[in-house]
């Protein structure tokens, strides 16, 4: 059995070099399964082992896969794994018990119905904003790459200058309160600063470009003919977006993962992705925290500069921190 | 809703005539359809042919209210649609790639113009059974069209366009898709569709033998004019410039020096050549096209008879190809011009062979009318 493979093996590799040499090796391991296969078919000595692996699609051409894939496991596999390791070796209690502590623990449960609380209002307007939008630009027309290039903007900037943008915009002597004061809509500038909205702000416009990218592929998509079949059956314009468009794109991407799903998962990183992960305290037995990142991340970009304590301070308003550490940033320069 | 699916919810009876009216329709600065009159009688099958961009398409949209017009109109009897939106035209209309709804069902797809029109839920499911009966889909009723072949997927879309009972069905190239036996297959189809519900029918298509099959009348168009109108008959034998006779397989299009003219019938010659034929477009240069069917070549008896020799050509054979009954043969002139002839008899390549075509096979035209290439 072992024979018909080792009398292909030279004719495989002595063409190749040290390409076909590294492919022969992890075909070696796949070609353990098939040994059966090469048994069975009498004749198989006579195909050459390279010709029956790339049949299934295994050739030279996967080594290209190889720096992918290494990056891929050294900078993200790799960490996530050995944090997911560090969560279930706490330093007391059974291999849960950082689970069992962090779903019980008040305090992580209402971080992680004040992230709810923000993520999905702000998924949800940024889809509901996108789709008649791009439901308009899905088609070819003059000046839609220029249009969906303002409006994917946002994502070129970083979060310290979202957070400096909302806070001289929406701030008390910012343009917006300015216009409303101006107008006599109000009578003394709106907060919408260092709380709920300045947080829903700043993730409303970094997500938006995530939740437009996405809705307006599903979009673009979706075959225009469609409409206009729907068109000659009697179907009026609204009648053809409820029964066609938005089914469709509903159903889309139901196959991977729903849109509001994706577009929440994508708008809410808001810190730097690579920050460290917070502690609540050192040494109260937690060493990494599962779950409830998107929490975390909200605080790390105050983390990063300020003192633990501070933060802890500023957790019922966890949403503002970012904005005010860009405030106190500016102010202590 | 609007009081337009309230009015195409009326039984649609049949009509005296569609009128097109001067209809234009420009984009940008290119003319895609140019002053199209057209008077469409109720109960006629009209295949618009042409090559791809010839305007045929356009026409079908402008028909169907999915493109505006630029100028002209479209009357429905007495009555003005061109400035209808598609949903109150009530016109059925099938898509080149059928364009089914791809998240319903096959009886939710043939349902939806009639459940858009709320249509009561059992009359609704009578006539979705009976149009799927008709296209014979009875049993894939619940299948998404995702599960369906193309030819089948053809049907839905067909049963889909004619359960609103329209007043016209638009078809736009249904059978491209298809391969060749399904195409003959659903050639047939659609005849007896047309035939049997009494339809109105206008056809799209860039396959002459498909627009000859099928239509009562031919409208064969380029860049955006129609070049002419008539039955296949009269399309076929007496096309009205060489152009429409290209589209109509005279493959021969040989221009010549005109050597004598005598009423409507001329005499073309160049060294070994000389063809005998009916003047069909006037002309005055001093050549004109002859324009001659392979099909209309017959191998000339051994020797020359007397028949054959006013419009003998004698070619060497290049290429046969078998076609069953007859062969193709491509030859050359010792002028070295092609000439396509189908022949009942067997030849070989480097044969030298003469055949003719009867005086009243050959057509002769103005030269310079483009051959539709």
């Amino acid at each position: 059995m072992a024979e018909p493979r080792t009398a292909t093996e030279p004719a495989g590799g002595s063409a190749g070099g040290s390409a076909g040499k590294s492919v022969g090796k992890s075909v070696g391991t796949a070609a353990e399964k098939p040994g059966a296969r090469v048994d069975a078919s009498a004749s198989g000595a006579s195909t050459p082992l390279r010709h029956r692996l790339a049949e299934r699609g295994i050739d030279r051409l996967l080594l290209l896969l190889l720096p992918a894939v290494a990056t891929l496991i050294a900078l993200f596999l790799y960490p996530m794994m050995y944090g997911v390791g560090l969560s279930l070796q706490p330093r007391s209690g059974g291999i849960f018990a950082n689970y069992v502590a962090f779903f019980t623990d008040p305090y992580q449960s209402s971080t992680v119905w004040k992230t709810m609380r923000l993520a999905l209002p702000a998924a949800l307007f940024n889809v509901l904003v996108s789709v008649p939008i791009a439901y308009r630009l899905r088609g070819r027309f003059r000046g839609k790459r220029l249009l969906t290039a303002i409006l994917v903007l946002p994502v070129t900037l970083g979060t310290v200058l979202v957070a400096d943008g909302i806070l001289r915009y929406f701030g008390p002597r910012g343009w917006f309160n300015r216009v409303l004061l101006e107008l006599g809509l109000v009578d003394e500038p709106v907060r919408l600063i260092y709380n709920y909205w300045g947080v829903m702000f700043s993730l409303i416009i970094t997500g938006f470009p995530f939740a437009f990218l996405l809705v307006l592929s599903y979009m673009s998509g979706i075959d225009p003919t469609l409409e206009r079949a729907a068109a000659t059956l009697g179907a009026g314009p609204w009648q053809r977006v409820r029964r066609i468009t938005l089914p469709l794109l509903a159903a889309g991407p139901r196959h991977h993962v729903h849109p509001l799903v994706r577009a929440g998962v994508l708008g809410v990183p808001l810190g730097e992705p690579g920050g460290r992960t917070r502690r609540r305290d050192p040494g109260d037995g937690d060493r990494g925290l599962p779950g409830g990142v998107r929490e975390v991340r909200l605080h790390d970009g105050v983390h990063d500069r300020r003192a633990d304590g501070r933060v802890r301070a500023d957790r019922d308003r966890a949403g503002a921190a970012v904005a005010r550490a860009a405030v106190r940033r500016a102010h202590g320069r | 809703m609007s009081s337009g699916v309230v009015e195409s919810e009326k039984p649609q009876d049949g009509f005296d005539a569609l009128r097109m009216e001067g209809v234009t329709r420009r984009f940008g600065n290119a003319v895609a359809l140019r002053d199209l009159n057209l008077t469409i009688a109720g109960g006629e099958f009209i295949a618009l042919l042409g090559p791809s961009g010839c305007g045929k398409s356009t026409a079908l949209n402008c028909l169907a209210g999915l493109l505006p017009l630029t100028a002209g109109s479209i009357w429905l009897d007495d009555r003005r649609i061109d400035t209808l939106p598609p949903e109150r035209r009530g016109f059925g209309m099938v898509f080149q790639n059928y364009a089914l709804f791809p998240h319903l069902s096959v009886r939710k797809n043939v349902g939806f113009g009639l459940s858009i029109r709320k249509v009561p839920k059992a009359e609704m499911n009578r006539r979705v059974d009976e149009a799927l009966r008709l296209v014979e889909l009875t049993e894939h009723a619940d299948k998404l069209p995702g599960q369906l072949s193309g030819g089948q997927q053809q049907r839905v879309a067909i049963a889909r366009a004619i359960v609103i009972r329209p007043r016209l069905v638009l078809m736009d190239e249904p059978l491209s898709n298809l391969d060749a036996k399904l195409r003959l297959q659903m050639r047939t189809e659609i005849r007896r569709l047309h035939q049997s519900l009494g339809l109105t029918t206008v056809y799209v298509t860039h396959d002459q033998e498909e627009a000859l099959a099928l239509a009562d009348r031919i409208v064969v168009l380029r860049g955006g004019r129609v070049d002419q109108v008539g039955t296949p008959e009269e399309v076929y034998t007496d096309p009205v410039n060489t152009y429409v006779a290209g589209f109509m397989g005279y493959r021969n299009l040989l221009e010549l020096p005109v050597a004598s003219r005598d009423g409507d019938r001329a005499v073309l010659a160049e060294p070994g050549l000389r063809l005998t034929g009916l003047v069909r477009e006037e002309f005055t240069g001093e050549t004109a096209v002859a324009a001659i069917r392979p099909d209309d070549f017959r191998l000339a008896p051994e020797g020359g008879g007397s028949d054959g020799e006013r419009n003998a050509v004698r070619i060497k054979v290049e290429v046969v190809e078998f076609h069953g009954r007859e062969v193709a043969v491509e030859g050359v002139t010792e002028t070295g011009r092609v000439i396509h002839c189908r022949l009942a008899e067997r030849v070989a390549p480097g044969d030298k062979i003469d055949v003719y075509a009867p005086p009243e096979r050959v057509l002769v035209y103005r030269p310079g009318g483009e051959t539709g290439e």
